[in-house]
């Protein structure tokens, strides 16, 4: 009975407030549909990992070569755990480097993995694209036809039907194969970057003499047991490969998948701390708007707890509202951030329903509004009763505000637990709810020093000595702050800021009244004004971080890149192209190059101790990172002078005679423990692909770290192509018959790619890229996190906007009466609502150029520290970004004013 | 419908203490309010003392800004007086907690006001089931509210909200849900002050009515003096203090 008329009450109040319940509405569904999207995508993607992850593995044991591939003798062991009948099927999946030329003439880097079509794949099938003319084994049995792995469809942007050319190593000449189709989600384990034919495609396209070597194996089982005991046995077999059974690729994805979750949980939470603080803005205004009611309710005897019920019952409903709708928006946004995770992590990800998470949704919105809507109940549940016979002011008291420091503790702490149930994590929450708690106070603090200062500006009636000395000499300072480089959008600002001081003298005197009302009003209830200044500022400068790291990130690495001052282009090729190759370049206009040779090899023991054995103790990672690092041979001719571009952290660089003794230089990195190398070591290695060949031990004398190209600016291009850095004979001993000519040739930077382009033509079988295509890549790269980043920095703008309409609200429903009397002393329409906009403006401008300000400071140091790149804040983005902004502010701020700003005096005086 | 019989009592012009075993609705004793406006302290009240047997219908005079309000409020425990005692049936309320206020305003007193303060987004009888949810009310709240507004004259506009209604009869909802728990008690500030003459006449009619017919006791604030002919009882104020204690001219009336 009594829930039939606060039910009554409640939903009359929530259709009265009308807009503003849409607001609020809004701001839960806003978070709760960044939650349930996030979450679901998130699952879709687990079980989806889960689900495939025997067909994603390849079978039930995936053999991956990280370095070295594995000769074709290598087969023999699986042929007989065959034969032996451990071991059900197999397949081995060869593998090539090839550099695939781009529509546009440019080379990328990809492997060619030739597959069986009558055993591969060993489970499942691989799922392709629609628009694909086949199944993928009917594609791939057709002469000259390839299916690119997603990655490489990106990077290479070829269309399904459309011949590509593709320049293979040790080739007759270039080869043009048909994109029969694009893989939806990943190949097996270790095909991600590749582009798969049949062997009977690749043998048609390489010499017969060309080398045999398998990337991959993939195999049955029977049962798991015997998968586990055949991936034991491989492991330590192939020392250098990564043995995967379904088990272990099943928790590797499930860390991967975890982490993800984590990820999208916390944009979530953003998301929904941002409604939140809507939530407790517009509820504010809501209940403001209904003092008097509230106080009406106290005089026939409602207590405090029946207000709490009431008001509690109104969040909920705005919260049940909020949820659902934005629960079922997120439904629909589930699917999208599935699309785009399918193309960002390679995986067939089908979208599912998870009917958990939609309750959940909706539980956690109403949730949130419950929490963030106390502020406002508790507050307004302190209503004097003696409000309905005198419309005084509610009373600051210092156990007010002593009482809204614990409320707002309260709410912080049941916030979150909320963090704590969505992440699965307390410690992590607490950090974020902290951070972001301690973040808002200082900034909020801040700015309600600076309104302070704003409000207390002169408007004086015509020029005085000091008000003209005062001005010129902000104009001084700030003109001062433009001769700091990287400040010098933050000055021109300042500069502007301060002419306005000039021009507010000359304002003709209505208006410099307007100005003087709208400045000492922006001091009125300042921490409130503030919140408007911190919503705008998050908002600039998320956005304007973005903007100015994307473009100069981007035109800088550009730049880099083309302009890197040792090489541009760099040509592998066997030794007699090579040769060929390098006057080609020279009659290209090449201004420097550096001649080396690379080989393969494969370490076989280290101080002595077989490989398996270093090996055998290692983690996954370890092992990997072990096999890289010790996995080639870079040969440089250190008898005619050339010496490898690095650092020596220990040791020494090599010497002419190091080419009797075999010293090398290995990675500083193999010094670090559990490898724990040091000059005086040996390292045993040996070239995998001759079928005899004989182990040489390497002395390491010196342990480098690659500097690179673009160092003085930071960012690591480096300059070696094998790890293990040796003299031209020590790597022609390791490995004579694999070793390929290295070129590093440097082109004026214009004309890097056409020179790439002849060279190629020049040479098919040699692999040529040039820097500029690693743009390609670095763009992807950057696109895709600026999107990201895009899509929380408006979050923070779209915040902005609802906590400006409300403060607006809020601002001219307190001072209605006071609105009333300026019309009544014959005030215009105009001239109030000039006020508020004004004021808006000022507000909003303090926060847009506090953000710029933020920009400044933060690049300051990643200038000097991390990026090395000159990054400046350009002014024109700088004054876009703020004048934007206000006017954002303002435009908000007259949809919200148009209403009040025209109430009949007699309407708001006619009591009292 | 009332427990309370009217009062038949004498009427006592000095304000002295009402006869042995017989508790007055309301009795203020040396009450004082005061403000702190910056450093001056502002005495609005001062050493006010009164008592009011049941039955009475009491006009509360004084000119605009002598503290009419700020003594009604102190009366019905929405303000704390400064010093000094109120008792409501006996009951002392200036240094009650909120919660215990809320309670005693529910059963003891009803309150009505110069800007009928109805709930907009109710309607007429929503509006006078309000105070009968706050308390425990036995009976049915929806038939209690349909009783009063036929009370009051508004038997045919139950269902209407308070902006489908003129002035008077928001006012009449006002005092049907000022009446909702049978308070013995209600106080009124201006509540014809919004009003136009005639429709202002009718209310004070409505007003004693209602005392004659449920024996409820009435305070109304009012500058206007033509109230004052109904009074049983005038009270005086002036510049917050009380000037003047008077039978009025229907003292003595059933
Ligand atoms: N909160 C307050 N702040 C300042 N002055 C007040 C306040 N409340 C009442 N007053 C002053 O107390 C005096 C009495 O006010 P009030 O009780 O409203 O008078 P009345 O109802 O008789 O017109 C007035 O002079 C008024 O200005
Ligand atoms: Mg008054």
């Amino acid at each position: 009975m009594k829930a039939g008329l606060y039910l009554r009450y409640t939903t009359r109040s929530l259709t009265r407030g009308g807009r503003r319940t849409v607001l609020a509405a809004f701001c839960v569904g806003v978070g709760v549909m960044a939650i349930v999207g996030l979450q679901m995508a998130a699952s879709m993607v687990n079980s989806s990992l889960t689900a495939n992850v025997r067909q994603a593995n390849g079978g039930d044991v995936s053999v991956v070569s990280v370095a070295v591939p594995l000769p074709q003798s290598e087969l023999r062991t699986f042929q007989q755990l065959q034969s032996s009948g451990r071991i059900t099927r197999f397949t081995a999946v060869r593998e090539y480097s090839s550099t695939v030329i781009r529509p546009g003439g440019q080379g990328v880097s990809a492997t060619v993995d030739a597959v069986d079509p009558a055993t591969f794949p060993l489970v499942g099938t691989v799922a392709l694209r629609p628009g694909a003319a086949g199944t993928f084994r009917q594609l791939i049995s057709r002469p000259g036809t390839m299916v690119l792995s997603s990655t490489i469809e990106s990077l290479l942007g070829a269309k399904v039907g459309s011949e590509v050319r593709v320049n293979l190593a040790q080739a007759r000449g270039p080869v043009y194969w048909r994109v029969g189709g694009i893989a939806r989600g990943s190949l097996p384990a270790g095909m991600d970057q590749a582009l798969v034919v049949s062997n009977a495609t690749l043998n048609g396209a390489v010499s017969s003499s060309a080398l045999v070597d398998y990337g991959e194996v993939y195999l049955t089982t029977t049962t798991s047991k015997d998968a586990s005991r055949v991936a034991r046995q491989l492991t330590d077999q192939l020392p250098l490969a990564t043995v995967s059974t379904v088990q272990q690729a099943l928790n590797s994805d499930k860390q991967a998948s975890s982490q993800l979750t984590q990820f999208l949980s916390i944009a979530g939470l953003a998301a929904l701390l941002i409604g939140g603080i809507g939530i407790v803005n517009t509820m504010q205004v809501s209940l403001a708007r209904r003092r008097l009611e509230i106080a009406m309710l106290k005089t026939t005897g409602y207590r405090r707890r029946d207000l709490y019920l009431l008001f509690g019952l109104e969040a909920v409903m705005l919260g049940l509202v909020g949820g659902v709708g934005g629960a079922a928006v997120g439904i629909g946004l589930s699917d999208a951030v599935r699309a785009l995770l399918e193309g960002v992590a390679n995986v067939v990800i089908n979208f599912a329903i998870s009917w958990e998470i939609v309750l959940a949704g909706v539980g956690i919105g109403v949730a949130t509004t419950c929490i963030f809507a106390l502020l406002p109940i508790v507050r307004l549940s302190r209503v004097r009763p003696a409000a309905v016979l005198r419309d005084a002011p509610a009373e600051v008291t210092v156990g007010v505000l002593g009482s809204s420091a614990v409320l707002l503790g309260v709410v912080a702490v049941l916030f979150w637990l909320l963090a704590s149930a969505i992440l699965g994590s307390a410690g992590l929450a607490l950090i974020l709810v902290i951070g972001t708690g301690v973040a808002l106070a200082i900034l909020t603090l801040i700015f309600s020093q600076a309104l302070r200062l704003i409000g207390h500006l002169p408007v004086p009636e015509r020029f005085t000595p000091a008000h003209v000395l005062l001005v010129t000499l902000a104009v001084l300072v700030s003109v001062a702050i433009t001769t700091v480089a990287s400040l010098r959008a933050v000055g021109a600002l300042l500069i502007l800021a301060s002419l306005l001081g000039y021009l507010v003298v000359v304002l003709p005197r209505p208006a410099k009244a307007v100005v003087r009302m709208a400045l000492r009003n922006s001091e009125r209830t300042r921490t409130r004004t503030a919140a408007t200044s911190v919503a705008l500022f998050v908002g600039v400068f998320a956005v304007g971080l973005i903007l100015i790291l994307g473009t100069d990130i981007r035109s800088d690495l550009d730049s880099i890149i083309t302009q890197s001052t040792t090489y541009n282009v760099i040509a592998v090729a066997p030794g007699q192209s090579a040769t060929r190759l390098l006057q080609a370049a020279r009659g290209l206009g090449s201004t420097s190059e550096l001649s080396t040779s690379a080989a393969i090899s494969s370490p076989v023991a280290i101080n002595g101790r077989p490989i398996s054995e270093v090996v055998g103790a290692l983690s996954h990672s370890d092992r990997s990172e072990l096999a890289f690092l010790t996995s080639g041979i870079q040969g440089f001719g250190v008898t005619s002078g050339t010496l490898p571009d690095v650092t020596i952290k220990q040791g020494r660089q090599l010497r002419p005679s190091d080419a009797s003794t075999n010293g090398v230089l290995v990675s500083t990195a193999l010094s670090r423990s559990p490898f724990d190398l040091k000059a005086g070591d040996t390292i045993t290695e040996i070239d995998p692909l001759a079928p005899h060949a004989a182990p040489v031990t390497l002395q390491v004398v010196g342990l480098y770290s690659a500097t690179s190209a673009g160092s003085r600016k930071g960012i690591s291009i480096t300059t070696t192509v094998a790890p293990i850095l040796a003299t031209q004979q020590t790597a022609a001993t390791v490995a004579g018959s694999n070793l390929q000519q290295v070129l590093e040739l440097k082109f004026p930077p214009k004309r890097a790619d056409a020179a790439a382009t002849q060279l190629r033509s020049a040479d098919p079988g040699a692999q040529v890229v040039s820097l500029a295509d690693f743009t390609l890549i670095i763009d992807q790269f950057l696109n895709n996190a600026i999107l990201f980043l895009t899509a929380i920095a408006s979050l923070a703008l779209l915040a902005g906007i609802v906590i400006i309409a409300n403060s607006v609200a809020l601002a001219l429903l307190e001072r209605r009466r006071e609105i009333g009397i300026l019309k009544a002393v014959g005030q215009g329409r105009g001239a109030v609502l000039g006020e508020v906009l004004t004021e808006t403006a000022a507000v909003a401008g303090l926060g847009a150029a506090g953000g710029m300000v933020a920009i400044a400071l933060v690049l300051l140091p990643l200038q000097r520290l991390v990026i090395k790149i000159n990054l400046g804040i350009p002014t024109p983005l700088a004054l876009a970004l703020v004048v934007g902004a206000i006017l954002v502010a303002v435009v908000t701020a007259a949809l919200v004013a148009w209403g009040p700003v025209r109430v009949r005096p007699l309407e708001v005086l006619r009591y009292e | 419908m009332s427990d309370f019989a009217p009062a038949s009592s004498p009427l006592r012009a000095d304000g002295s203490a009402p006869a042995v075993g017989e508790v007055p609705v309301l009795e203020v004793r040396h009450l004082g309010r005061s403000l702190r406006l910056g450093s001056e302290e502002l005495a609005i009240l001062q050493d006010i003392t009164f008592s009011i047997p049941p039955g009475e219908f009491v006009t509360l005079m004084g000119p605009s800004g002598s503290g009419k309000s700020t003594l009604l409020g102190c009366i019905t425990g929405l303000d704390n007086p400064s010093q000094g005692q109120v008792l409501l049936n006996g009951v002392d309320v200036s240094r009650m907690r909120e919660s215990q206020l809320a309670g005693i305003r529910n059963r003891t007193v009803g309150m009505v006001f110069q800007a009928f303060n109805l709930i907009p987004t109710l309607t007429a009888r929503e509006n006078v089931e309000v105070p009968l949810y706050a308390g425990r009310w036995r009976g049915s709240p929806s038939s209690r509210a349909t009783e009063l507004l036929g009370l009051v004259g508004l038997s045919h506009r139950l269902e209407h909200r308070p902006n489908q209604l003129s002035g008077g009869e928001q006012q009449r909802v006002a005092i049907a849900r000022a009446l909702a728990t049978e308070p013995p008690l209600v106080v009124a500030d201006e509540p014809t002050g919004n009003l136009a003459a005639a429709q202002g006449k009718e209310i004070l009619e409505l007003l004693w009515d209602l005392r004659q017919r449920m024996g409820t006791t009435f305070v109304i604030a009012t500058h206007d003096s033509t109230i004052a002919g109904y009074a049983t009882r005038m009270l005086q104020i002036s510049d917050g203090r009380l000037v003047g204690d008077h039978p009025g001219p229907r003292a003595g009336a059933r």
